[in-house]
């Protein structure tokens, strides 16, 4: 098995460097630069997210180099790591069985080799970590019902405070596995739901400190943004509802979605009425259940929902469904070898994993090679302290700071007060217009090739050289004059 | 009394949608065939008709009672879909050992096999699905009785059915031998040969008006059932990678929900049948005949070269089966203390969700053009002399009932690329001797759909009739001018003449 989980490693680490990429991780990558130099995210920039991802991310640039693929390796270990503790999970609670290498073998495979994983875990966003925290906090509640030392909830709490600290999708693991920890602790029960939440808000200490900083744009960056803001800059067209229906019934057109599940209902069916297992076992599995069905309704209330938001599905769904595939190899053919079941089971998920990244072999393509193209162009026409006007994953290639309201380009479409945008170090596109039309920026980058600002603004006669690097042109050597 | 409620709105169901929303392109060459044996030609002799012929002869008996329209063929493809569908609860109530999970168990394998939606697009369309599926599955049914009993008349009748079937539709082919495999390696012993006999029997005789055609005209025969389709399906498709869209549709189970869901039970069902030792033998040989109809079927449906994902519509009476019998293997074995009905509902349930998922992402399909080619067809019969010449769509033909002229037929055939005395035995026209045809004004009537004003032009339509009238996206053209060539061919005159003479 440890062979096995090494052979998902290296394949979520080989595609981190190869195939990942996601056009929105540029702004969580510039997030974790500006805190690397010396920013702080709320105050000082726009960040509309949980700041602990982009903290944990700016240490790790600090050792190994402030780049893309630090960034992916960085998101890559975490997520073998959660998919190793997984696997772990399984084997353990097999333990005893002929089915424990089986079945945790399936569990590292259902979660380490599912598309979502690989395409999310591997990139520069929060995925990857919190994959890793919750399915900690998850092994550690379990652990702490029937452990007596206090570090197993201050650390389950620590883990899944972390989680939401790191990205606001991981929120409802604390509290899930707070209620189970209050439903199964028979003995010193309020001692631990108090560790597990010194733990929780110990891991939100950095969050508070920046809220007590500024309470303002930490509120509307952390909560109001998510909570009313969230659609801005969709077409008036854009039927938001119709989408998320659409997202929220794309597991049943997923064939790996729509097969691990079906292995969990029927793991979940065995563990429901088998009395093989022992109650605490039993337990552990409806947690399981929990986290599942908890997620699940948290994250379809997110208006608009993405795909990758159910990425922190996938591990215990991966658990629930090697249960499954012991429930059938044990029950169906319980004389058969041990591998037959989970064999037939894993094939029918790589042949889905296989006609999945085929129907999506467009969006498997890493861009970052151009970017950093592109990067080096405007590194190299653009003065040491110019400012560049550019999009967010090539200003952190470029290892260019922007201006100040240029650092999360969603935050454009926001419509606010003057006084709050400036609070919140948002300019909107009249603002950026303006900046253009007045010649603040060294250099500008225009992409797509139909960009209608070079004509708007005829940055031909106002900039000495143009430049075309792949569908992009670079204005730069500003004119004197202006 | 719960059972019969369902097969009856499953039936009313299918009804509705063949009237509603049933089409499909390819339908229109069967109908057509249907209308010309009406009007007592021979297929393979006096047209092409790249299929086996009892479909066809089947809908004209069809026609001749009820009426030559698309609706008298859907009705009755509906209606022999819904009587396979009837056909699996006996099965699955003989099988089932718990008396309690009987009806949850044949109520599941209904609605498995009738809220399929590859079923309910094709098995209520003018093509052999319907026919066939109610053919295989009374062959299936018979064959499992035939096993057992002593009467002759069983194996005999399995073997019409699975003659019949493959008579209908070439896909249909394996599902005979499977059975007389069957039969043989599990029949009764003492009459073990004679049972096989009988049945092999059985299914020589719906080939018999095959036969009786192809000693009639041995070629034409032998290049429509077996020579085009191991040496021409491909034409028409030159600068399209076959082998990719063959991958694509094998696969394609895995992208919809009610093909995993279904290979998901399936799977469990053939599992609990091997390894449980609940069963009966003779149920447990039963469900063997079921998994090796699935599975041989399957292999031989990925052989066509290209496939498409229709083919696979015939095993979905045998997976329903199997499928039910993993529902089956989960209470009784997985999960004991769940009811029978709640499993069943649940299975189901899902099962709809994904017809529904399915539904909306092919709503685009699912669509009837009848009601579009019907009107073209009223606009053409009206602007066309009686006895005058079409060139149109076979489509427009059936809904117009208006003959088509020789070598007009079938619009695939003017792919083939054959030598013209061939050509001319198998009355194949190319491509550019109908263009030529129409370029020099032989027919009354030319339509075109989805017309390119280049191609209009370039063919001298506007030169060569007086009006042309636009319906939906065709455009009719008739009344020929005086630059407008001579009357065709005789024979042609002939179909028209003789049609309407029937009409």
């Amino acid at each position: 098995m440890t062979a096995l989980l090494g052979v998902v490693s290296a394949g979520l680490l080989i595609f981190s460097q190869t195939a990942a990429f996601y056009p929105d991780e540029g702004f969580h990558l510039l997030a974790a630069q500006l805190i690397l130099a010396g920013k702080k995210p709320y105050l000082d920039f726009f960040y509309p997210q949980a700041p602990l991802y982009a903290c944990f991310n700016a240490g790790w640039m600090w050792l190994f180099g402030d780049t893309w693929r630090a960034a992916h390796v960085f998101s890559a270990l975490m997520t073998a790591a959660g998919v190793a503790l997984a696997a772990c999970f399984v084997f353990t609670r097999m333990r005893g069985t002929r089915w424990e290498f089986a079945a945790g073998a399936a569990a590292g495979v259902f979660i380490g080799l599912h598309l979502l994983v690989m395409r999310f875990g591997t990139i520069g966003q929060p995925y990857g970590l919190c994959l890793f925290l919750i399915v900690g906090a998850f092994w550690l509640t379990a652990e702490s019902a029937i452990r007596p030392g206090k570090l197993w909830p201050l650390g389950a709490g620590f883990s899944a405070g972390a989680a939401a600290g790191a990205s606001l999708l991981s929120a409802p693991a604390p509290v899930i596995l707070l209620v189970w920890t209050v439903a199964r602790r028979r003995a010193r029960r309020l001692e631990s739901c108090l560790l597990f939440l010194g733990g929780a808000a110990a891991a939100w200490l950095p969050v508070l400190w920046l809220a007590a900083e500024a309470p303002r744009p930490a509120l509307f960056n952390l909560f109001q943004y998510h909570l009313f803001h969230r659609r801005a800059g969709y077409r008036a067209t854009h039927n938001v509802a119709l989408s998320d229906l659409r997202v929220l019934s794309g597991w049943l057109h997923s064939p790996q979605s729509f097969w691990i599940f079906l292995l969990a209902v029927l793991g979940l069916l065995w563990v429901s009425a088998e009395r093989e297992w022992d109650e605490h076992r039993r337990s552990e599995m409806y947690l399981c259940a929990s986290l599942v069905a908890g997620f699940a309704a948290f994250l379809a209330l997110t208006h608009p929902a993405f795909p990758q938001y159910f990425v922190l599905l996938i591990p215990f769904l991966g658990i629930l469904a090697s249960v499954g595939v012991y429930a059938v190899s044990s029950r169906l053919s319980p004389r058969a070898r041990p591998w037959t079941a989970p064999l037939a089971a894993l094939a029918v998920f790589l042949l889905g994993l296989g006609k999945t990244a085929y129907s999506q072999r467009d969006a498997l393509q890493n861009h970052w090679k151009e970017i950093e193209d592109i990067a080096r162009e405007i590194d190299r026409v653009t003065p040491e302290d110019g400012k560049v006007c550019a999009g967010e994953a090539i200003l952190f290639a470029a290892r260019r700071l922007p201006v100040s309201g240029l650092e999360n380009s969603y935050s454009h479409y926001l419509q606010l007060t003057p006084e709050l945008a400036a609070s919140l170090h948002v300019a909107g596109p009249a603002e950026v217009d303006k900046w253009i039309a007045g010649g603040v920026f060294d250099t500008i980058l225009t992409w797509p090739p139909d960009d209608p600002a070079p004509a708007r603004f005829d940055l031909a006669r106002r900039y000495v050289r143009r430049t075309k690097v792949h569908d992009c042109e670079i204005f730069s050597g500003k004119i004197a004059a202006q | 009394m719960l059972l019969s409620l369902v097969v009856i709105c499953l039936t009313a169901g299918l009804l509705i949608f063949s009237q509603t929303l049933a089409y499909y392109g390819d339908e229109a060459f069967h109908l057509l065939a249907s209308q010309l044996i009406l009007l007592g030609k021979t297929p393979y002799v006096d047209f092409f008709y790249p299929q086996a012929p009892l479909y066809a002869y089947w809908t004209a008996a069809c026609m001749r009672v009820f009426g030559d329209s698309w609706r008298t063929a859907h009705m009755f493809s509906a209606l022999l879909t819904s009587a396979a569908i009837a056909l699996l609860p006996g099965f699955i109530r003989a099988v089932i050992p718990e008396a309690r999970w009987r009806i949850p168990i044949a109520i599941t394998a209904v609605m498995l096999a009738g809220l399929n939606l590859l079923l309910i697009r094709f098995g209520t369309i003018g093509q052999a699905y319907g026919l066939c599926l109610f053919l295989i599955a009374a062959a299936f049914r018979l064959a499992v009785k035939a096993a057992d009993s002593s009467a002759r008349w069983l194996p005999l009748w399995a073997g019409i059915c699975a003659g019949a079937a493959a008579a209908s539709s070439l896909l249909c082919a394996p599902v005979a031998p499977i059975l007389l495999a069957w039969l043989i390696r599990y029949g009764s012993h003492a009459n073990r040969l004679k049972t096989a006999a009988r049945f092999a029997g059985g299914a020589a005789i719906p080939f018999l008006p095959l036969l009786w055609i192809s000693l009639g005209a041995p070629r034409q025969t032998l290049f429509n059932v077996i020579e085009y389709h191991l040496l021409y399906r491909k034409v028409g498709y030159p600068h399209y990678n076959i082998t990719l869209a063959d991958l694509s549709v094998l696969s394609g189970w895995l992208s919809s929900p009610q093909g995993l869901l279904l290979a998901f039970l399936s799977g469990l069902g053939v599992l609990s049948t091997a390894a449980s030792g609940e069963w009966s033998e003779a149920g447990r040989r039963n469900l063997y005949l079921c998994i090796w109809l699935g599975a041989g079927l399957g292999a031989y449906l990925a052989t066509p070269h290209p496939t498409f994902p229709q083919y696979f519509v015939l095993l979905i009476p045998f997976l329903s089966i199997l499928a039910s019998v993993g529902v089956y293997a989960i209470g009784s074995r997985i999960c004991p203390l769940i009811r029978p009905a709640q499993l069943a509902l649940a299975a189901i349930g899902l099962f709809a969700l994904g017809l529904a998922k399915s539904a909306y992402r092919q709503r685009n399909e699912l669509y009837s053009l009848w009601p579009e080619i019907e009107q073209i067809g009223r606009v053409v019969d009206q602007v066309t002399p009686r006895n005058g010449l079409i060139c149109a769509d076979e489509a427009i033909y059936v809904a117009a009932h208006r003959a088509p002229p020789p070598g007009l037929e079938h619009s695939d055939a003017h792919k083939l690329r054959l030598s013209p005395p061939l050509a001319s035995l198998l009355r194949v026209i190319p491509f550019a001797e109908r263009d030529q045809w129409i370029s020099e004004g032989r027919f009354d009537t030319v339509v075109m759909w989805f017309p390119s004003m280049e191609r209009v032009n370039m063919l001298g339509l506007p030169r060569l009739y007086a009006r042309s009238t636009k319906v939906g996206d065709c455009l009719i053209y008739s009344g020929r001018t005086a630059a407008s060539g001579r009357l065709p061919a005789r024979a042609s005159a002939e179909n028209s003449a003789s049609l309407n003479a029937k009409r």
